[in-house]
């Protein structure tokens, strides 16, 4: 026996140093510019419904974790990300217990309740946006309307909706689109803003390229097909892209890591069929925000689209 | 008596005997071990345990103070006896050479691969040895190709390396240099064998079903110097990095001296050293003991200090998939990981838990530590106990 001991652990004896909570910081930080211009559009009320909503996911997880006697992951900043994402696809100024109540089912019903991040089938920010859509369908359509002399009180896509594409374009410009100068959630108005978070991301290879661009690609293609044949009775492929949360779900949502396949060619499939669905839901369906229920939907087809494994070297 | 895959070498020496150098102390039908240096032996310990796990016979030979006359090795004759008797290794895989050339010979060997890529090192002791005895590596080289008869032979080298060695030494119109990407795991057979050739095979075959022979550039040199300069072979080219992680060195150790040995003459000190693996930092095992002996089958040692040292946390696995888009196999390591951690061994095997090489690229990159070679270990070795079990 020598005087002193070596360690002796399975291979590999290094490594990489990522680790989730470096995800889930970067996720965040990702997400700051629409927060700012959230902020900056919608006015200083959204620090208030962001801090409720980040405060209360962490008060909620923690509990959680310590009622079920199961170790604390609050370290992996998760609930910090997800109550930061839901405050931004909320309306802003939605009164603070209906925050307190997203939060509450974001964490215990989309995560814990299936034995903590990861275990989760579905998006639990959708799971709990779904839930205050149909809980509270006045709430979630009351904007604040920060424009001095609004054309319309509807966010660009319930124009959409109820009026067809040709009023939308008379409201909206791609510009007022692009820029976010629309009424909408807090911070899914600007697609500028969650294009630079997700190049942020992409960067930082937090987020594989595979689901948002497939995701674009699935919406632009799907949509221009219908806009090359029907003239003026479908949207601009472009407006699809722009408005009704397509940046946010492409960045933040679809790729939510326990929710989405892992594949590549899974994801691929995943990214294009949830980019179809959205615009078949927006053109023909009954919710005004199909963006979201496409990619909850398509949540549930991840463990099928999981088997498409690749071809393992030599078979 | 084990420095190679295979069954031990059965000891030709007992307890204080007297042994030379060059002289062969452990045989087995397919490889020998020659003792390093002149001496006696002065222990023979039955139950040595290999840092695989197993029990092999392990003799210490204690050198005499004066050097005596170096004898002739005995081994006359035939190329493939020299090769069985003094013990030559394919260093990558740590074969008997002689097993290896005898199956390439049946099968037939269109193309031969000569790898100087190493694990981790851009320069490693293969690269250095190409650099440095190019003549005698080439030599070997040719050996191989009187021995095999190829077509072609590709000698694979990290691109870094390329443009020295092709200035450096008159390679020969028969050998074709391939400069491949210093990317981990590139040095593996089945991704040389497909970064090259552009084939790939099942694992549980080998590349010889392909007429592709797949050689590491030090068993080409040691074969050079074992059959034509009659030299006994009974020294290891090794990497050794650390303990401080800028200190690289491409030595020659004799066979059977402890890495104790080998640290102090590189001038590390025993204190600061916490782990001591063999092998790359990524699919390499850890040693026990700092009184281990260099074998045959080590390329590189690496010493780590204490604070180099990381842990492997099992957390709840986020389905990233970063492990799918690394894994080299392209298999899904950690589905492969969770089949066996929670006893589901058959859909393992389903998923091709064997073609695992275990190159360690999905744990490196998991953001949630899981020890997945660790798992997948697991399930390979529950998989055979099973399946011997069938078979009885």
């Amino acid at each position: 026996m020598s005087e002193f001991k070596l360690t002796v652990t399975p291979s590999p004896h290094v490594h990489s140093g990522n680790s989730l909570s470096r995800m889930m910081r970067d996720f965040t930080i990702a997400l700051l510019p629409a927060t700012i211009f959230g902020i900056y559009f919608f006015g200083p009320d959204v620090v208030r419904s962001v801090l409720i909503a980040v405060v209360s996911a962490v008060v909620w997880e923690g509990l959680s974790q310590w009622l079920s006697g199961r170790k604390l992951e609050l370290d992996n900043l998760h609930a910090v990300f997800s109550g930061l994402l839901l405050a931004l696809i909320l309306p802003p100024g939605l009164p603070w217990w209906t925050i307190l109540v997203g939060t509450l089912l974001m964490v215990m019903l989309g995560k814990e309740a299936f034995g903590g991040y990861g275990s989760n089938p579905f998006n639990s920010v959708l799971v709990a946006w779904v839930a205050l859509q149909l809980s509270y369908p006045d709430y979630m359509a009351q904007w604040i309307l920060p424009l001095a002399d609004p054309a319309t009180t509807s966010s660009p896509m319930e124009v959409f909706a109820s009026q067809g594409p040709a009023y939308v374009r008379e409201y909206f410009s791609f510009t007022d689109l692009f820029l976010g100068r629309t009424p909408g959630f807090t911070g899914q108005v600007s697609a500028l803003m969650l294009l630079i978070g997700g190049a942020y991301l992409l960067w930082r290879k937090t987020i594989n390229w595979r689901i948002p661009v497939s995701y674009l690609a699935g919406v632009f293609f799907f949509a221009g097909i219908f806009w090359l044949l029907g003239t003026g009775a479908y949207a601009d492929p472009v407006f699809h892209l722009l408005a009704g949360g397509t940046m946010i779900c492409a960045f933040f949502l679809a790729t939510d890591l326990p929710s989405s396949p892992t594949t590549p060619q899974g994801m691929i499939l995943f990214g294009l069929g949830a980019g179809i669905l959205t615009v078949t839901i927006r053109t023909w369906g009954a919710w005004t925000f199909g963006a979201f229920y496409a990619v909850l939907i398509f949540n549930m087809f991840t463990p099928f689209l999981d088997k498409i494994a690749p071809d393992v070297y030599g078979r | 008596m084990k420095q190679h895959k295979g069954a031990s070498c059965r000891p030709l020496f007992k307890k204080d005997q007297p042994v030379q150098r060059g002289q062969v102390v452990g045989q087995s039908s397919e490889t020998s071990i020659l003792s390093p240096v002149d001496g006696h032996v002065s222990e023979v310990n039955k139950n040595f345990r290999h840092f695989d796990g197993t029990l092999t016979t392990g003799l210490t030979i204690t050198p005499s103070e004066e050097s005596e006359q170096e004898q002739q090795p005995a081994a006359e004759g035939p190329v493939m006896d020299k090769i069985l008797y003094r013990g030559v290794l394919d260093s990558g895989a740590a074969q008997p050479l002689m097993r290896k050339l005898v199956k390439a010979q049946e099968k037939g060997v269109r193309t031969l691969i000569i790898s100087s890529l190493d694990e981790f090192f851009i320069f490693g002791s293969r690269a250095a040895l190409l650099a440095h005895h190019t003549q005698e590596a080439l030599e070997g080289i040719q050996l191989l190709q009187r021995i095999l008869r190829p077509e072609v032979t590709y000698l694979a080298v990290y691109e870094e390396c390329f443009p020295l060695i092709r200035e450096s030494a008159a390679i020969p119109e028969s050998i074709r240099l391939v400069p491949l990407q210093a990317k981990h795991p590139q040095h593996k057979d089945p991704l040389l064998v497909s970064a090259i050739t552009g084939q790939e095979y099942p694992l549980e075959s080998s590349p010889l079903e392909l007429g592709i022979a797949s050689l590491s550039l030090e068993t080409a040199s040691t074969l050079a110097s074992v059959i034509q300069n009659e030299e006994a072979n009974t020294a290891k080219a090794l990497t050794v990095l650390g303990p401080d992680p800028n200190q690289q060195h491409n030595v020659w150790v004799p066979l059977g001296a402890p890495i104790r040995h080998v640290l102090e003459h590189m001038g590390g000190n025993t204190e600061e050293v916490a782990k001591v693996i063999v092998g790359g930092p990524l699919s390499g095992t850890a040693l026990s003991s700092l009184d281990y002996p260099v074998t045959k089958e080590m390329d590189q040692i690496h010493f780590h200090r204490a604070q180099d040292q990381i842990t492997y946390s099992s957390e709840i696995c986020v389905k990233c998939g970063y492990c799918v888009e690394v894994c080299p196999m392209r298999l899904m390591p950690f589905l492969l990981s969770g089949y066996s951690s929670t006893g589901y061994i058959d859909m393992a095997a389903e998923n091709d838990i064997f073609s695992c090489i275990e190159c360690g690229c999905c744990a490196y990159v998991c953001p949630v530590h899981i020890p997945l070679v660790q798992w997948i270990q697991v399930g390979k070795s529950r998989l055979s106990t099973n399946l011997r079990s069938e078979a009885l």
